[in-house]
């Protein structure tokens, strides 16, 4: 009994049927990964913290663009009872001014020599992001000539 | 055309930017080459640099030292845009409908960086163009 039905399997599914049938593994291939908005922001910010002069000793700082209308100053350190502190300030543009907000509930919008080197600040990191990370001519906003750009 | 960015490449990128120019100026926009850089104290309020700090742009680490130094910067952005996004909220709407006092200085910085763009319409066009550029830019993992 158990023939027939064995026979009877193999013509309706042929004989090589009861191996495993061999699937083709995909080729492992690494396609580009769009990076997220935060892996962009930490490259990024590895220019923007260095946009300042000497970050102190046991500091770590952060400057970078969070959003279209959002900058972001971050420090860490540890102080001299050995905490360990961070401070973040938020830049903000309003139709009324920037504001700057830091902990403890304080606010002003900037002016004066302050303001100014914010934007300057601004400045040339869109330029250093533009050339460095995203290779594109920060006027033109075109490619830069010299990037090694491989279509995606 | 979206254009690809080796993570990689981050060290190579950071001994770029540090790297002096054949003037011994660093190799950075000429706003900063021109004394002009903005230095900032770790309140994050912006100050006019000495003319010894203004050129500088810190090596602070050697080459061999880049990879965890990286790591722990990003671990620090990363805790920097999270404590950014709580913050979000926090700031009442009596404080934003102050008026602002962003002006008295207005044409020395439009002059230094030559455009006769609002100050604000400046800051918000730096913005846009970088967010701009992230959601064009594919980068090689």
């Amino acid at each position: 009994m158990a023939d027939v039905f064995k026979k009877a399997f193999e013509l309706l599914i042929g004989t090589d049927s009861m191996s495993m049938p061999s699937f083709k593994r995909p080729q492992k291939v690494r396609p580009l990964r769009k990076l997220t908005k935060r892996e962009l922001i930490q490259l990024e910010s590895e220019i923007g913290a260095k946009l300042f002069g000497p970050i102190p000793a046991g500091h770590r700082r952060e400057f970078f663009n969070l959003d279209p209308v959002t900058w972001i100053w971050h420090e860490e350190w540890t102080d001299h009872s050995g905490k360990h502190r961070t401070s973040t300030t938020r830049y903000e543009i309003h139709d009324n001014g920037i504001l700057k907000a830091q902990e403890g509930a304080r606010y002003n919008f900037l002016e004066g020599q302050e303001l100014e080197n914010l934007i300057v600040a601004m400045r040339i990191y869109y330029e250093e992001v533009a050339r460095n990370i995203y290779k594109r001519d920060p006027q033109t906003g075109q490619p830069l000539q010299s990037a090694a750009v491989t279509p995606a | 055309m979206p254009q690809r960015y080796s993570l990689s490449n981050t060290n190579r990128l950071i001994e770029t930017i540090t790297t002096p120019n054949h003037e011994g100026n660093f190799c950075m926009s000429p706003v900063q080459n021109g004394n002009t850089a903005p230095l900032a104290r770790t309140t994050g309020d912006f100050y006019v640099p000495t003319s010894r700090e203004s050129n500088t742009i810190p090596s602070t680490h050697s080459i061999g030292e880049e990879m965890s130094r990286s790591d722990l910067v990003s671990d620090a952005a990363s805790r920097a845009i999270d404590a950014a996004t709580a913050g979000e909220s926090a700031i009442p709407q009596s404080v934003l409908a102050q008026e602002g006092n962003v002006v008295q200085n207005f044409s020395s910085i439009l002059e230094r960086i030559n455009t006769p763009a609002d100050i604000n319409e400046l800051a918000k066009d730096m913005g846009n163009r970088i967010d701009h550029l992230r959601s064009n830019v594919i980068v090689e993992r």
